[in-house]
């Protein structure tokens, strides 16, 4: 007999709290098995089948690969803590009928034990499964050739039954560790007893606005993407905390003004609900929270990796505005000069010509780059000393001098310039001056602006620290640096000379990769063989197709990761509001009875469930839309860092993301308060 | 016309699966005027709970009549039941039933709200009911704030509020000490002096002597029936306890 008690008894307590224990394990199962299709993802195996982008690619899915077990611990530890709760009025009894503290526990290790054999078995069988799908998934989405053969990796296996390990252990430990610090009479203590309706402490609902009010400024406010980075955590945490003083105060608050509006208080549909609401937020302020956040974070994910794929094509012609990209940099200006140039310019077309492509929509621009922070009166410091230090300060400008002989597009018509004076055109940047001036190491230049012109669309090739730019069309190159020291004390470059010369060949994209490597070798072999005089420095070939490989690897991992832990995070929303419901179903069950008794008739607790479901569900659905939308501007500027500057995308489908979630979030909240209504109406009861 | 009428009431109850079937009520008559106090005595297991919920519309009769003004309870169509309930019948319960979400005022109001009654009207009824009741003070404050007896005394008041053609009791001073009790008793005779009619279910002999009439039920019949007359409090009570005596020894109805 004694060998079978406590299994016995551990089995009968899982099962009689199925309600509860089957969903948990459930989730239980579903995460063992996203971690194992993560793993598995990661193997040597599948990355073969990959063509391009690998690295990327097993970097984004290993960062996932921890994103869910951290998730899986908290989550599951949260879920498991519901579980024991609701319990311990049955551990009460059996330590009032004379069970130990030892019994109790041995009893818990059982059903843990169940559990994480259940789980780890469903997990691994559900995870193998599936892998294959996530595989065909992935390797579509690379591009990569798809096979119908069956993998298995035996050391995620390993790898996932250890972690899981780890977790149940923790998840164990810490059950064991609250068992034996309760007494019996604090076990035997029922649910809910005579508890007090909450306050709603103003003070706490007022600083939650605020903070709240904070984040959404400072979201709005940063401009530049790198600070934006360590802004947005900042302000994620701020939304975080805000979010949840305000569902857990601010909502009894709420409530308790909708009471003092008689007229609107007093009737049916509003009565019951508004008075529970009050009277629960304290306690499911929190849930109500947890399911905002979560939701928030499922659609911010969602948005993002979704623009990121969709706009990988944009992002590359950002980052390689022509298929093959030559990048020279020289001297000094005057080694700019057409007739110093022109050598190389006829090399490299004799180069892909006799390669069978083309010089086609050339890009031809010689240019002098600064980086310099604004002071009082329009003048920039230029020194090294200024702005190399300060990639991260958000006033940071970065100047690109042309001459009025080859200029950007955007810039449009130029009018005949006078030395020292320049036509300005500006990217993000408000310049209010008449005049511009550059100064390094105390020498300074001024020109006179003839004309300020704004450009639309980010195209003056911002460079990658997302620092805003400046064109400043100059009569003389030479001229405009004449006098500035080239480098600082410490060896720092104070300004540039740079050739950029891009063009499309026309060819296929493994012809481009080939010239892109051949052209390098053939280019610096001439500029070798030219006169030191000449100025030539160093010199970059790049090509749109061999940086596609990275691009493509990197967003379409993302874009997988995004939906697979969009599913993992989906999962726990729904698992909350399932608990939640079913908490609230059996607290409110007796007083619909007391209702019915009263007089409240089926339709009036129909409709009185609808109200309240309705605004419980509708609260964190509403607080992620506005999270989201002050999120937009943030997450826009890091996008950029990503060379994503594509806005309408970016709106489209973070509004896709939204509708589709809204979707499902009504659909999970039509099934659960199915559950809920059977509850309360007494189908489960009798 | 009798303000409520019980014919030939029978009730069986049957096991789920069709097997036995056990007879609650055989066969209920008796009726009742308005502005009567009545208390209904029996023991567990007479049917007194069954009787009560039939009464209540909270439970159908197998055969036999309930009217209540002359009106069929089973001729009223399900839709209608919980608001013919809360319109016609005011209930007062051994557990109060009050729902702690809502402070004692809005306990009281609930039937009204239900019904669909502006604030200021509800208002203007509670008043003169919570002074009769003695809780215009307590009015604001949640039921886990104040004691078993004054809980008990807004449920009156719940039921009071909707003008009820007959208010229905179950063991209404079954949770309270003997101090609510009487207090209890005394405002149930009160409201009853101010006309309005009430029907009590119970087993204490002592809540019973209140009442102007006492029908003891046994075995799903009305056995003997006491009227109060121009008899004391006292000497009722002790006529009462006579017959619960008699009842328990079995004897037959002389």
């Amino acid at each position: 007999m004694k060998t079978g008690f406590y299994p016995r008894l551990a089995w009968d307590g899982l099962r009689k709290n199925r309600q509860i224990a089957r969903p948990y394990l459930l989730t239980c199962i579903c995460m063992v098995s996203m971690f194992y299709i993560l793993s598995f993802l990661t193997s040597g195996e599948v990355l073969a089948l990959i063509p391009r982008g690998k690295n990327s690619v097993e970097l984004v899915l290993s960062l996932g690969r921890i994103v869910i077990l951290v998730f899986s611990l908290i989550f599951l530890y949260y879920t498991y803590s519901f579980l024991l709760r609701r319990r311990t009025r049955e551990f009460g009894l059996y330590n009032v009928l004379g069970m130990g503290k030892r019994n109790l526990v041995r009893i818990i290790s059982w059903e843990n034990g169940i559990t994480f054999a259940a789980a780890l078995l469903g997990g691994l069988l559900l995870g193998i499964l599936l892998s294959k799908i996530a595989e065909l998934g992935l390797v579509n989405l690379m591009g990569g050739a798809i096979d119908y053969r069956i993998r298995l990796d035996g050391k995620s296996l390993i790898l996932t039954v250890l972690c899981y390990a780890a977790v149940f252990a923790v998840i164990w430990l810490s059950a064991v560790i609250r068992t034996a610090r309760s007494s019996a009479v604090s076990l035997m203590k029922s649910e809910n007893v005579g508890e007090k309706p909450p306050k709603g402490n103003r003070f706490v609902a007022i600083l939650g606005i605020l903070i709240l009010a904070g984040a959404y400024v400072l979201a709005v406010i940063i401009r530049n993407p790198l600070s934006a980075l360590l802004g947005f955590f900042v302000a994620v945490l701020m939304v975080i905390l805000a979010t949840y003083l305000l569902m857990i105060s601010g909502s009894v608050r709420l409530c308790r003004f909708l009471q003092g509006r008689k007229g609107y208080y007093y009737q049916a549909k509003h009565f019951v609900s508004v008075s529970s609401m009050a009277y629960r937020m304290k306690r499911n302020g929190a849930g109500l929270a947890s399911i905002c956040i979560i939701a928030t974070m499922i659609l911010v994910m969602l948005s993002t990796t979704t623009c990121m794929w969709f706009g990988a094509d944009d992002s590359l012609r950002v980052s390689y505005p022509r298929e093959i990209d030559t990048t020279v940099y020289l001297k000094d200006p005057k080694d700019l000069s057409d007739t110093n140039l022109d050598p190389v310019r006829e090399e490299i077309g004799r180069f892909v010509r006799e390669n069978g492509g083309q010089t086609d929509n050339l890009l031809d621009m010689p240019s002098v780059i600064l980086n310099g922070l604004p002071q009082a009166g329009g003048v920039l410091k230029c020194d090294a000393e200024s702005t190399v230090g300060n990639v991260m300060n958000p006033d940071r400008l970065s100047v690109s001098l042309f001459s009025p002989e080859r200029y950007p597009d955007s810039v449009g018509e130029l009018p005949a310039l006078q030395a020292d004076e320049a036509v300005l055109l500006t990217d993000g940047v408000d310049w209010k001056e008449d005049s511009l001036t550059l100064e390094v190491a105390g020498v300074r230049h001024t020109w006179k602006l003839l004309s300020v012109r704004k450009n639309k669309e980010t195209s003056a090739a911002p460079d990658r620290t997302g620092n805003k730019g400046l064109c400043l069309i100059v009569p003389d190159l030479s001229a405009a640096v004449e006098g500035f020291e080239t480098t600082n004390a410490s060896g720092n470059m104070n300004y540039s000379i740079l050739w950029n010369y891009h063009f499309d060949t026309g060819l296929t994209d493994e012809e481009n990769i080939r010239i892109e490597q051949e052209l390098e070798k053939d280019i610096s072999a001439f500029m070798a063989s030219l006169p030191e005089a000449a100025g030539y420095r160093t010199l970059w070939v790049d090509s749109r197709a061999g940086g596609a490989g990275d691009f493509y690897g990197t967003y379409g991992s993302l874009f997988f990761i995004g939906i697979l832990l969009s599913i993992v995070f989906l999962l726990a929303a729904v698992l909350i509001i399932y608990y939640k419901q079913i908490s609230e179903g059996y607290e409110d069950a007796k007083r619909f009875d007391i209702m019915q008794k009263v007089g409240m008739t089926k339709r009036d607790i129909r409709s009185s469930i609808r109200s309240q479901l309705l605004t419980v569900f509708a609260l964190p659905l509403a607080f992620a839309g506005l999270h989201l939308i002050f999120a937009f501007p943030m997450i826009r500027r890091v996008l950029t860092l990503f060379s994503l500057y594509n806005v309408g995308l970016f709106i489209r489908t973070t509004v896709i993301s939204f509708v589709a979630f809204a979707l499902f979030y009504a659909l999970i909240y039509r099934l659960t308060s199915g559950v809920y209504y059977r509850i309360v109406s007494g189908a489960e009861s009798r | 016309m009798h303000l409520l009428e019980v014919n030939s009431l029978k009730k069986v109850y049957k096991t789920r699966f069709g097997g036995q079937s056990v007879e609650a009520l055989k066969n209920v008559n008796f009726t009742v005027e308005e502005g009567e106090y009545v208390a209904i005595m029996g023991e567990s297991g007479s049917g007194k709970t069954t009787l009560l919920n039939i009464l209540a519309a909270l439970d159908k009769a197998t055969a036999g009549t309930v009217l209540l003004d002359g009106k069929d309870f089973s001729k009223i169509p399900e839709s209608d039941v919980a608001a013919f309930r809360r319109d016609h019948l005011g209930f007062v319960f051994q557990e109060f039933n009050l729902l702690d979400t809502f402070t004692l005022e809005d306990n009281i109001y609930l039937p009204l709200v239900l019904a669909g009654k502006e604030y200021k009207e509800m208002n203007t009824l509670l008043m003169p009911i919570a002074r009769t009741l003695g809780i215009e003070s307590l009015l604001k404050k949640y039921p886990y704030e104040v004691s078993g007896g004054q809980k008990q005394r807004a449920a009156v008041a719940r039921a009071l509020i909707t003008s009820p053609r007959i208010i229905l009791a179950d063991e209404p001073t079954g949770a309270l000490d003997s101090r609510s009790t009487d207090e209890l008793l005394r405002l149930f005779a009160e409201v009853n002096r101010q006309g309005q009619t009430i029907l009590m279910v119970t087993h204490s002999a002592r809540a019973a002597s209140r009442a102007g009439r006492v029908l003891f039920i046994r075995d799903g019949e009305v056995f003997h029936q006491l009227y109060r007359g121009d008899m004391s409090d006292d000497l009722f009570y002790q006529k009462i306890t006579d017959t619960l005596t008699l009842l328990a020894r079995g004897g037959e109805q002389a």
